[in-house]
């Protein structure tokens, strides 16, 4: 509705991909953890260099839908980020506590699934055809 | 405009015109969204 107000948006995106869902004027991509999009705590540097890059968007973009990547990189790996707080935020703690089982068991779903179909395409067509069928995707 | 759950008419039909037309009327040029 901004857009439709005549006010051109660009949306400095974690989860690009989420754009093909929902519908996006223009992506900037960042891979930056949930709640940095812009860049670490009292990192002005970045985080400068990061709203110029979106902002340059509104220079370059030239059709409806398009993504660009930024070039900006974390500096630490997930695995040693030290940035969360020691009590997690309300979502975060209904996440760790009900919604991980079901990821998992949706990737251990398609986990399944991507075994299933590899052993068919390495089985011969004869054995294949007795195998039992691959489980259907999870939803 | 905050949590909006999954029923979307608050945001259609009120949120989203008010702000529209709040930027509008102070002539904003461009909006630069960013989910956290």
């Amino acid at each position: 509705m901004i857009e439709a107000a005549g006010i051109p948006t660009v949306t400095l995106n974690i989860i690009w991909a989420y754009h093909r869902i929902v519908g996006m004027p223009r992506v900037a991509a960042i891979e930056h953890p949930f709640g940095r999009p812009y860049g670490g705590v009292g990192g002005a540097e970045t985080q400068r260099a990061v709203l110029r890059a979106a902002l340059h968007m509104f220079e370059t973009a030239r059709e409806p839908g398009q993504v660009e990547h930024l070039p900006f990189v974390w500096p630490e790996p997930p695995a040693e980020t030290r940035w969360h707080p020691a009590e997690p935020s309300p979502i975060i703690a209904w996440i760790k506590q009900r919604a991980k089982p079901q990821w998992r068991s949706h990737a251990s779903g398609l986990r399944a699934r991507r075994i299933c179909a590899r052993q068919a395409e390495l089985t011969p067509a004869r054995a294949r055809s007795k195998a039992p069928a691959c489980p259907d995707a999870p939803m | 405009m905050g949590y909006q759950g999954s029923d979307t008419k608050v945001l259609e039909t009120q949120s989203a015109p008010e702000i529209a037309a709040a930027m509008r009327s102070e002539e904003v040029d461009l909006a630069l969204l960013a989910p956290v």
